[in-house]
């Protein structure tokens, strides 16, 4: 089942596009990864979604139902996670919890044990205390709390780790992981090493055109099979200096302990290592190199800016 | 719309503002009568010994009324003026909105929540400022016409109505206190400057209703009128409760 479908999405703000022809779809039980620069249009993409903002043209799908901007009751399968959440000062985060269960019309004899149990999960045991007084990053393992009260369907994370100092994302990650598995979270955030950790498959925006979707594996793979590390007993700059007179069509740099080559059409990898053998280089080590999800990022993005 | 309106007045109770309006209301009632009964004396000590050349007559309970609604058209409504642009606004100011309309509630019910939260305070506020205004003027005076003071006590309500509403336009149209603020204070410094004409089409506006509560105190008011008096307002309200939530309909939210 498709529990978040965009088609042809797009939002204008006069001659600027924000986000232009957005296309995609979230499985039921998926983690998406929705990544991008800051301004890429993940935001954006998030306020059309929950009706903040009014989309220019497009269609929005929840669990397989239109949305309509002036609709309400797709919200009910929608918990939403802002990226600096701001709560009222004046409740405390078990008052703000009642609230937001009274809001959904939440029906549960122990409704008070549902709402501690939350709490304890994001570890918010003592939850007399205001919110005022609260640390970023407990404001922020609240706002996934509050998020689960109505057990949506569909979590939406707008950029929950970004502000947060690394205890803080750590806590909060942990959480995500938890909920893995259990909800459709559609995770937008600019930090990748999170997005590895937890996303089953990604979509990178830019300058609000999705640039590329998949799994993560499956997007490496393809941007980045033909990269090799060659590590020899002689200098890497020396290496480094030979393959690159010899090829100078292939991209090659030092990295590590030896030098990075990603091949082209024009030269495989037998043609280069013999060379290498025959210039008296001894190889210590030649292996395929595992790809991280920035260099795809990095490489999308400066192909889409050029 | 049960639970926004239980929520706001949460929101009020943990604040000042529940306190603030009854006590101001309290004060006034009983303040004014006080005021009216010896104003001669608070003169003649303002002046000393000099002689006046005039001579003020004996107040009447007429004087304790019009002592009341002088203080509830001038200190109390700027009250309400400075509080209500406030609580509409402050939800926009303090980026509380986008969290709160990413759950199913409805634009128009968050708004008018605020709206009948706020003026339901100042109703119950009015009513126990009427109540002890009522008895001190009958303890001072001796008299006091407790029906055409609980009309008058409606009739100043329907001109508080008016103004918040004026107050909830400007929440929805600017995104500052200090504008909305300022919108909301020159409007009712334009509406007041209204009354300084006689003409005709300016004689029900909402700044007039003041005419009215004498009227009917008085006991000159024609029913006619009355209607009138009581129509415009309405339909002022009605205007800028409809263009407010309309704005605010329109209006692009950033989480």
């Amino acid at each position: 089942m498709d529990m978040l479908k965009l088609v042809n999405l797009t939002k204008k703000y006069g001659d600027f596009t924000a986000v232009e022809g957005l296309n995609l779809t979230v499985k039921q039980g998926e983690v998406y990864g929705f990544i991008g620069k800051n301004g890429a249009g993940k935001t954006t993409t998030i306020n059309m979604l929950l009706s903040l903002i009014h989309k220019s043209s497009g269609q929005i799908f929840v669990a397989e139902e239109e949305v309509d901007f002036k609709d309400v009751i797709y919200k009910r399968k929608i918990g939403f996670v802002p990226d600096v959440p701001v709560f009222p000062s004046y409740m405390s985060a078990m008052e703000y919890m009642v609230y937001v269960a009274e809001i959904f019309d939440v029906k549960k004899d122990d409704i008070n044990e549902h709402l501690k149990s939350l709490l304890a999960f994001v570890e918010l045991e003592d939850n007399q205390k205001k919110i005022s007084q609260y640390s970023r990053g407990m404001k922020q393992r609240l706002a996934i709390a509050q998020a689960l009260v109505h057990d949506p369907d569909i979590l939406v994370m707008d950029e929950p780790t970004s502000a947060l100092d690394p205890i803080g994302r750590k806590s909060v990650m942990n959480v995500i992981l938890q909920l893995k598995g259990k909800k459709t979270i559609f995770y937008s955030t600019h930090i990748l090493e999170d997005v590895e950790r937890v996303c089953d498959r990604i979509g990178l925006i830019d300058r609000g055109k999705l640039l590329l979707e998949g799994k993560i594996r499956d997007i490496q793979d393809m941007y980045y099979k033909d990269k090799y590390l060659l590590v020899t007993k002689e200098k890497r700059e020396r290496l480094l200096e030979a393959i690159t007179q010899a090829f100078p069509k292939i991209d090659a740099k030092v990295d590590g302990f030896g030098v990075e080559i990603k091949l082209s059409n024009a030269h495989g990898v037998k043609e280069i290592l013999t060379y290498v053998m025959e210039q008296n280089f001894t190889i210590e080590q030649f292996m395929p190199v595992k790809t991280s999800l920035e260099d795809v990022f990095v490489e999308v993005t400066n192909e889409n800016a050029h | 719309m049960k639970t926004l309106i239980k929520y706001d007045f949460f929101y009020l109770k943990r604040t000042a503002k529940f306190i603030i309006f009854p006590a101001l209301a309290f004060l006034l009632a009983v303040i004014s009568p006080l005021t009216a009964k010896y104003m001669n004396q608070i003169l003649e000590f303002a002046l000393g010994s000099e002689d006046l050349p005039v001579s003020f007559p004996d107040p009447t309970v007429m004087d304790s009324y019009t002592q009341y609604l002088g203080n509830l058209y001038e200190m109390f409504i700027l009250v309400v003026i400075f509080v209500s642009v406030g609580i509409f606004v402050r939800d926009k100011t303090k980026i509380l909105i986008p969290l709160i309309l990413t759950k199913p509630i409805s634009r128009t019910k968050y708004l008018l929540s605020k709206y009948i939260t706020f003026n339901l305070l100042l109703f119950v506020s009015l009513i126990i400022g009427y109540l002890v205004f009522s008895y001190y003027t009958f303890v001072l005076f001796g008299e006091v016409d407790m029906l055409g003071m609980f009309y008058g006590t409606l009739l100043y309500m329907l001109y508080v109505l008016f103004i918040t509403s004026i107050a909830l336009f400007a929440s929805a149209v600017f995104d500052t206190y200090i504008l909305a603020m300022f919108f909301t204070f020159g409007l009712y410094i334009i509406i007041n400057i209204f009354n300084i004409f006689k003409a005709t089409l300016f004689q029900y506006f909402p700044g007039r209703i003041i005419n009215a509560i004498t009227e009917i105190l008085v006991g000159t008011i024609e029913g006619v009128d009355l209607i009138f008096y009581i129509l415009v307002p309405v339909l002022f309200i009605a205007a800028f409760m409809g263009l407010g939530i309309k704005l605010f309909l329109s209006y692009d939210f950033k989480a």
